[in-house]
């Protein structure tokens, strides 16, 4: 706590107070009620101090890999812990992040490290449609995500903007995996039967409860965030994306590259790696699922997408270019 | 040494203002302009953002309308107490739904109502309910300045040859025809802008449109991107600063003296309606805000969580306030207002909040040529990557209420004041320091507080320009709000309320200082 206050508080009258106790940087679109726990256990057991920049939901990861763009070879920040993995992967292809392999990356499948040691993917979020109980049965909804866009499901549809977070890398999987043309005639099929689109998950989770979508496409955790708030009767489905599971997308940890303080985040990186946040995140209300086979619980078997992640990040100019045509024109 | 003073808070407030307003506006411009020589079609918006831009106008029309209604009962409230400044309290009531941030309004209403009638109603109509309960003191204010200075002594001829109804409407609406527009202008421009109370409401408007480009453009074409979808929102709000300052009503002496006297009585029951008036608008939402069984748990342990994020977001917000009025202070300090100071700061005050911040990300972003110059580099990153481009931001957001701090302190004390303290010997910044600002100190600290509280709540820039600390407290509700924690947005909502205490009771000092200096 002392440290957080030096470096949130401090620095504020006084310039380069923050050079005098070790930091480390942060930008982080994990949610905040997620991350700040294990930024506050990573404080106490270092001593280095913490400063996170987070997103907001509109912009969400988009907006933070962008900013890390700027800055180029002079970056503010050490450490990425992003929400999703595909635009994390798309910076370290620009050559933003350093090849680190964290010391405690054990366990983790070779699926979720970078083959170039880059990144390092940990604790997935389901992508899932989103229905109020009380108003809807399970079996009205689609067992496919192909299928939501015929015109008695996409009438009905909320969904976020997919040119941000989860969603963009949701609707670049689609393109990977059904082929350019089929996935275009998807996202036309929303735009014609009316699928209404929000600013954010967590929006179109509340168009859901106030009446105005019957399902939404939304992410594993914003479900249980509702439901923990009251709105119980908010239910999910996990409808297949072709592969006999739905898409499961996993949070990364990465060392931006020549980062101000590259000692204390290299640090960051292997605490956020470990098998004990792992842990932390599968037992927090967004009930994370582990890369890690050993720590789940049984319940949720995540299957990686057949053609790879590699694929799905390749596909992303092109389902943006596709979104913004069809989409948002 | 008073003459001394001034040149150093003229000297600081031009600074900021170069830095807060005029750099970052050429910077803007600049980065737009390059860009779109380089891609033509990026300053067209599309087929769906002209359809945003009908969906944000059809909103604020119908915001503005229903705000002027509800504002009729307000204005008679405070045009019965004779002056403003007769009726201390009324007048600080007026201004605290105006301090509030419309944002917890909808959250308010959302708790409050959300099982009942507030929850049926569509997403666009709850904006404009909102929109109307929040801005409604504006036009209140405006059209009882103009009922006490003209709208009276007509209404008072008039009903001797016809029946009040009438002589409302053939005397009485005519002469206020210029205050009427110039509230509905201030209104439509503002809401044009607004992106929290849509945002909270799920509703996608222009401003929604603004933030995610800013979000997702890269460095060299935020400008051209973001000025590129908002030039029409900027021709509207400087054709509706034009209109404003045009249709401004220009001071008459001969009717600005016609006040009448008011039993204390009346003013009594103008109290009680102003009471209930800003009750309904504002108590109810609030009410449904911090009406919880468990606020007090909550608000423990939010204050116990976030307090290193509640003391900076205070820290910041109030040192940006200090710095909007001291920009205020230095472009009104002249016998003229500088007209540049009013255009740049009411254009950065009512354009969205994106366009604000990525006019500060365009402006202090070093450029790579700076590398060449390792020490001003560093400094320059860090200026850009920390604090500084956050206080700023919300400087030049809210200089707009500086300026008119500034304007209300050197125009508030009588000219014959002012013509017997040149006979002294005193003129020029002398003066002004003497005469104006020590003098009128009450309204230059009231405008600090009311910038202070409005910077507490602006998401917009701050989620634009994003820095490492201190974490603010809109980005906090914001984040609370997408993630259903009720309780500590509650609490949370509870301590952006709190910021708005000091505004109010500020505002009420002055006035009621006002009214003894006889300076009404």
């Amino acid at each position: 706590m002392c440290c957080r206050l030096c470096a949130s508080i401090l620095t504020v009258p006084c310039v380069g107070c923050e050079e005098r106790a070790e930091t480390v940087v942060v930008y982080c679109s994990v949610d905040e009620t997620i991350a700040r726990p294990l930024f506050d256990a990573f404080e106490r057991e270092t001593g280095i101090a913490v400063r996170a920049v987070t997103d907001h939901e509109a912009g969400k990861t988009t907006g933070l890999l962008q900013r890390i763009v700027a800055e180029g070879d002079r970056p503010r920040a050490d450490v990425l812990f992003s929400g999703e993995l595909f635009g994390t992967m798309q910076l370290a292809e620009r050559g933003a992040l350093e090849a680190f392999l964290p010391e405690m990356w054990e366990g983790i499948p070779s699926d979720y490290i970078d083959g170039k040691h880059r990144w390092t993917a940990v604790s997935l979020r389901a992508r899932v449609l989103a229905f109020d109980g009380a108003r809807v049965a399970a079996d009205e909804l689609p067992r496919s995500w192909e299928e939501l866009g015929d015109a008695r499901w996409a009438a009905h549809l909320a969904m976020a903007n997919p040119l941000f977070g989860t969603t963009r890398g949701h609707v670049a999987a689609m393109f990977a995996a059904w082929g350019d043309e089929r996935a275009t005639q998807y996202l036309k099929s929303l735009r014609a039967h009316g699928a209404m689109f929000v600013d954010g998950n967590s929006s179109a989770v509340r168009a859901v409860l106030d009446g105005r979508a019957r399902w939404c496409m939304t992410d594993m955790d914003d479900v249980y965030a509702a439901r923990r708030e009251g709105h119980v009767s908010l239910e999910m489905v996990l409808p297949d994306m072709g592969h006999g599971d739905t898409m499961w997308i996993p949070c990364t940890v990465a060392l931006i590259r020549s980062g101000p303080h590259s000692a204390a985040g290299r640090r960051l990186v292997s605490f956020l790696v470990s098998a004990e946040v792992e842990r932390t995140m599968a037992e927090s209300d967004a009930r994370f699922v582990p890369v890690r086979p050993g720590l789940r619980d049984g319940r949720l078997n995540p299957k990686t997408p057949p053609v790879g992640y590699a694929a799905i990040a390749a596909a992303l100019p092109r389902s943006d270019r596709v979104v913004r045509d069809v989409l948002l024109r | 040494m008073a003459r001394a003073l001034g040149i150093v808070v003229v000297a600081a407030g031009t600074i900021g203002f170069v830095g807060a307003i005029v750099i970052p506006g050429i910077a803007l411009a600049v980065g737009a302009g390059t860009g779109a020589c380089a891609d033509g079609a990026a300053i067209w918006p599309s087929a769906r953002q002209w359809g945003l831009y009908g969906r944000t106008v059809g909103m604020a029309v119908c915001g503005t309308a229903l705000a002027m209604v509800l504002a009729l009962p307000g204005a008679w409230a405070i045009a019965r107490v004779r002056r403003f400044s007769h009726a201390p309290l009324v007048g600080a009531l007026a201004f605290v739904p105006l301090l509030m941030p419309p944002m917890i309004v909808v959250f308010g209403w959302q708790r409050l109502l959300g099982g009942y009638w507030f929850r049926d109603l569509s997403p666009m109509a709850r904006c404009v309910w909102v929109w109307a309960s929040w801005g409604w003191p504006i036009p209140a204010m405006i059209l009882a300045a103009g009922w006490m200075r003209v709208g009276r002594s007509v209404c008072e001829a008039a009903v001797l040859v016809t029946t009040p109804g009438n002589a409302f409407l053939r005397a009485v609406a005519p002469s206020l025809r210029r205050h009427v527009m110039v509230s509905a202008v201030i209104l439509l421009v503002w809401f044009v802008g607004e992106y929290s109370v849509p945002h909270a409401n799920g509703v996608f408007v222009m401003a929604s449109e603004l933030m995610d480009t800013a979000g997702q453009s890269a460095a060299g074409e935020m400008a051209v991107r973001v000025l590129g979808l908002s030039w029409p929102l900027i021709v509207v709000t400087v054709a509706g600063i034009v209109v404003a300052s045009k249709c401004w009503p220009a001071p008459d002496g001969a009717s600005g003296g016609m006040v009448y006297s008011e039993a204390t009585s009346r003013r009594g029951k103008a109290l009680v309606l102003m009471i209930v008036i800003v009750g309904v608008t504002c108590g109810l939402p609030l009410t449904g805000v911090a009406g919880r069984r468990a606020l007090i748990g909550d608000l423990a342990e939010t204050v116990t969580t976030y307090w290193p994020e509640l003391l900076g977001s205070v820290g910041l917000c109030t040192a940006s306030g200090v710095l909007a009025v001291i920009m205020g202070m230095a472009l009104t300090a002249g016998v003229r207002p500088a007209r540049i100071g009013l255009v740049g700061t009411f254009l950065f005050g009512v354009v969205p909040g994106a366009v604000v911040g990525s006019a500060m990300l365009s402006a202090y972003r070093p450029a790579e040529w700076m590398n060449a110059f390792p020490r001003a580099a560093e400094a320059s990153w860090w200026f850009y990557g920390h604090w500084p481009i956050v206080l700023i931001g919300l400087a030049g957001r809210f200089a707009w209420v500086g300026w008119l701090a500034g304007w209300m302190a050197t125009r508030g004390v009588p000219r014959a004041h002012q013509e017997q303290s040149s006979l002294d010997g005193a003129a020029g910044l002398t003066q002004t320091v003497t005469m104006c600002w020590r003098h009128q100190w009450p309204v230059l600290v009231c405008g600090v507080a009311v910038a202070s509280a409005m910077a507490m709540s602006e998401f917009a820039v701050v989620g634009v320009v994003g820095v490492p600390s201190p974490t603010m407290l809109a980005m906090l509700v914001i984040e609370k709000f997408h993630r259903f924690e009720y309780g500590m947005l509650a609490a949370l909502s509870v301590c952006l309320m709190v910021s708005a205490v000091p505004g109010t009771v500020l505002v009420w000092a002055v006035l009621r200082r006002r009214e003894w200096a006889g300076y009404g």
